[in-house]
Formats: C-alpha cells, sequence, structure tokens
C-alpha cells in the first residue's frame, strides 16, 4: 500500500463524516464554560499557592520538623540586609508589568487576588513566552509570621529591606507533553502582606504543554527578582 | 467575548468542523470520542479566539490543538485504552461505511501517535515537519514511524483488500 492508496482509503472511510451546527454549539458552550471556570480558577489557585507555601513553611524542608515559635520570633525581629532604595525597573520589565497590569480591571480594591497571564515578546530576537503573575495583598497573610524563618533555610530565598524574595524552578509541565517546557518562578512576600509571583515560561501555551519557543525562560533569575519586589504592581489597587 | 468575535469565532468552527471531525473520528475510532475531542479544541480555541484569528494560520493552530488533546487524552486513558481485535475474517467492502469500520479497527491497532502520523500525514496532507513540531517528534522519526505504520496496516488488511475495496468502490 503506498502513499497514495493509503490517502484513498482514508478518505473514503470518512466519506460521512460531517461537521453540523450542533457540533459548533456544543463548543461554544463548553468554551464559554471553560472561561468561567478560569476567571474562578485565578482566585482559588492564588489561594491554593499560597496554601501550599503556608505548609511548606510551617513543616519545613523535610516535612516533619515542627515550627519552632522562638525562632519565628527571633527571625520577625531581624533587621533588613539591606538600605537600599528599589531602582526603577528597566525598560523590558516596565514594559512587561504595564501589559500585565493591562489585563487588570481598573479600581480593583487592595484585598483582591488578580492573575493576569501574557505571551511577553523581549523584542530582541530570542522569541516570545508567556509569562503568568499573581499579585496579592493581606495583611494577614499567615506566612507572614512563619517566612523568616524558612526564607533563612532555603539556598534560593534572601531578605530585602521590605520583605523576602524566593526564586526557583516551577514545573510547568503537568500534563507530561512536553519535557522541554521550563519555567523559573520569582515570589515576593512583602512586611505589609503584599506578594507577587511571576512565573516566566521557555514556551507559549504553558498549561497545554507548549509548544517551546525559545532556550530558556524569557525572565532570568535576576529579572524576576527585580520585578516582583517592584512596588508598581500595586499603583493599580486602591 | 465580544458578539462580532463570537461571530467569527462561529464561523471559523464551521468552517473547520468537518476536517477537524474526520481527523479525529480515524484517530479515537468512535464518533462520540471524536467529537467530544473536537468540542474540547473549539472550548479551548474560543477562549484565546482573538490571539488565534490573528496567528498566521489559525487552522494549524486548531490541528495542533487535536493533536495534542488527543494525545493527552489517551495518555490519561492509556491503561485502559486496547486493541480492538473485530477485524472481521472475511472483510465485506460493499459500502463505505464497512470500509470505515474495517480501516477504523485496523488503525486502533497501532499506536495513539502512529495513528496521529497516519491521518496527519495522509488524510490531512501534512508534511513530516509539521506533523514532528506537532508531536514533539524529529522529522527523521516521522518518516520512519509512517513507513513502519503503513506497513503494520497493511499487514493487518491483507494482501487483497486494495483489490476488494477498488472493486467496492464501482459498485
Amino acid at each position: 500500500m503506498n502513499d497514495h492508496e493509503m490517502t484513498d482509503l482514508l478518505e473514503r472511510a470518512t466519506r460521512g463524516v460531517h461537521g453540523t451546527q450542533e457540533l459548533v454549539a456544543g463548543g461554544v458552550r463548553r468554551g464559554q464554560r471553560r472561561e468561567g471556570r478560569k476567571r474562578l480558577s485565578v482566585l482559588a489557585g492564588a489561594v491554593a499557592v499560597a496554601a501550599v507555601v503556608t505548609t511548606t513553611a510551617t513543616l519545613g524542608p523535610f516535612g516533619d520538623k515542627a515550627s519552632d515559635p522562638d525562632k519565628d520570633v527571633a527571625a520577625s525581629v531581624v533587621k533588613p540586609k539591606s538600605a537600599q532604595a528599589p531602582a526603577a525597573l528597566p525598560p523590558k520589565l516596565e514594559r512587561l508589568q504595564r501589559q500585565l497590569l493591562a489585563t487588570v480591571p481598573a479600581g480593583l480594591p487592595a484585598g483582591t487576588i488578580y492573575g493576569p497571564t501574557v505571551d511577553f515578546d523581549p523584542l530582541d530576537g530570542t522569541g516570545q513566552a508567556t509569562v503568568q503573575a499573581i499579585v496579592a495583598k493581606d495583611p494577614d497573610d499567615p506566612l507572614l509570621t512563619t517566612w523568616a524563618t524558612r526564607c533563612a533555610e532555603l539556598a534560593d530565598c534572601s531578605e530585602t529591606d521590605d520583605g523576602w524574595v524566593l526564586i526557583a524552578p516551577s514545573t510547568p509541565d503537568v500534563l507530561g507533553v512536553n519535557p522541554d517546557l521550563e519555567g523559573t518562578r520569582g515570589f515576593y512576600l512583602g512586611r505589609d502582606g503584599t506578594s507577587v509571583t511571576v512565573v516566566a515560561y521557555n514556551g507559549t501555551d504553558p498549561a497545554m504543554g507548549g509548544p517551546v519557543t525559545r532556550e530558556n525562560p524569557v525572565l532570568n533569575r535576576d529579572e524576576l527578582a527585580q520585578l516582583v519586589t517592584d512596588p508598581g504592581w500595586f499603583d493599580g489597587l486602591r | 467575548m465580544r458578539q462580532g468575535d463570537r461571530a467569527q469565532f462561529e464561523d471559523f468552527a464551521q468552517a473547520t468542523s468537518g476536517e477537524l471531525l474526520r481527523a479525529a473520528f480515524l484517530m479515537c475510532g468512535d464518533r462520540f470520542l471524536a467529537e467530544d475531542l473536537v468540542q474540547d479544541t473549539f472550548a479551548r480555541i474560543y477562549g484565546r479566539w482573538p490571539k488565534v484569528r490573528d496567528a498566521e494560520n489559525p487552522v494549524a493552530y486548531a490541528r495542533t490543538m487535536l493533536v495534542r488533546l488527543f494525545i493527552s487524552t489517551t495518555r490519561k486513558r492509556s491503561s485502559s485504552e486496547r486493541p480492538t481485535a473485530d477485524i472481521p475474517d472475511q472483510v465485506s467492502l460493499d459500502t463505505d461505511v464497512a470500509l470505515r469500520h474495517t480501516l477504523v479497527a485496523a488503525l486502533r491497532q497501532l499506536s495513539p501517535t502512529d495513528r496521529v502520523i497516519v491521518v496527519q500525514r495522509h488524510l490531512v496532507g501534512l508534511d513530516c515537519r509539521t506533523v514532528a513540531r506537532d508531536l514533539n517528534l524529529s522529522e527523521q522519526a516521522v518518516r520512519s514511524r509512517s513507513s513502519r505504520a503503513l506497513a503494520r496496516v497493511r499487514e493487518i488488511l491483507g494482501p487483497d483488500f486494495l483489490i476488494t475495496s477498488r472493486s467496492g468502490l464501482h459498485e
């Protein structure tokens, strides 16, 4: 059987198979429901991330170490390692932040969690990729009581004047579709309860497993640290 | 989604539904599963329609989405999927329905990835490079798998299948 004969057979075997209006209408209905769920899951996802981080912070690196209240109190009065004012964002990061914030409704009240996602092109010829952000403000965030201790134990976490910054690899290939898909996550927790998570990928559509569009994630570790600590995230909040 | 965008999306879905459904049918081997896969594909495109519409080739985007969803779905249910063994000993090819039944049964003997390769190469008419990109394989891997898959289908259908099939075409 050659290529042409195979094509002929496949065409004949599907001769009576046609799309219908019902099929399309069903796709539209599913799309609408999916969009509705997505809006809700942005909130739920951010809460879940906070819960996971809280659990990790409480249990420690091996999961069986109880939190030491004395250490927590001691950590809460640790003096900042640096007293420098945050520098303005470079143009690339400023453009990305503007792009992410453009998707946030105007007048979003403080206390709300929002999670914009964009495909970002750094305009340097290396290719665009998806960036996702989760921004929240909660002065009663339970992480605030434990994060100083937790951060001190992590090689990738550092303390700043206003809070703590963690930069770590992300594991975007949840579907097991594309092992080449990579991400880097930046997480900032401010002492005032503000928090910013930004995840930069090396491809688009990470939830679907890619495609990979670049060699490395679209932001490096230094850029992520600079971006998540920028106070500009909260300018749009009332 | 704005009303105009939605109408445009519906036109796109209507125009591509036939091609996607035919490919999905041969990949899934079941009309119900195929419709489910196509609707899922449309649902995912719906949420990002303005971006897909402005892409270089929205139809190619839909094909890629369909294939990746199919592969992802078969991985999830790989423990329950079994090749069918109901290829009739005496193949009747009096109608295209019988041909369809026989061919689908033969395709189901292939792995899901090989099924995608056969369908994308020989029904949709895509080149090896595009199929390789959609499946995250090398072009060489697609070529050799395609060749092996055709040989396997030929073996399953038997040497007289094409002759009988051609004569059935004229009945």
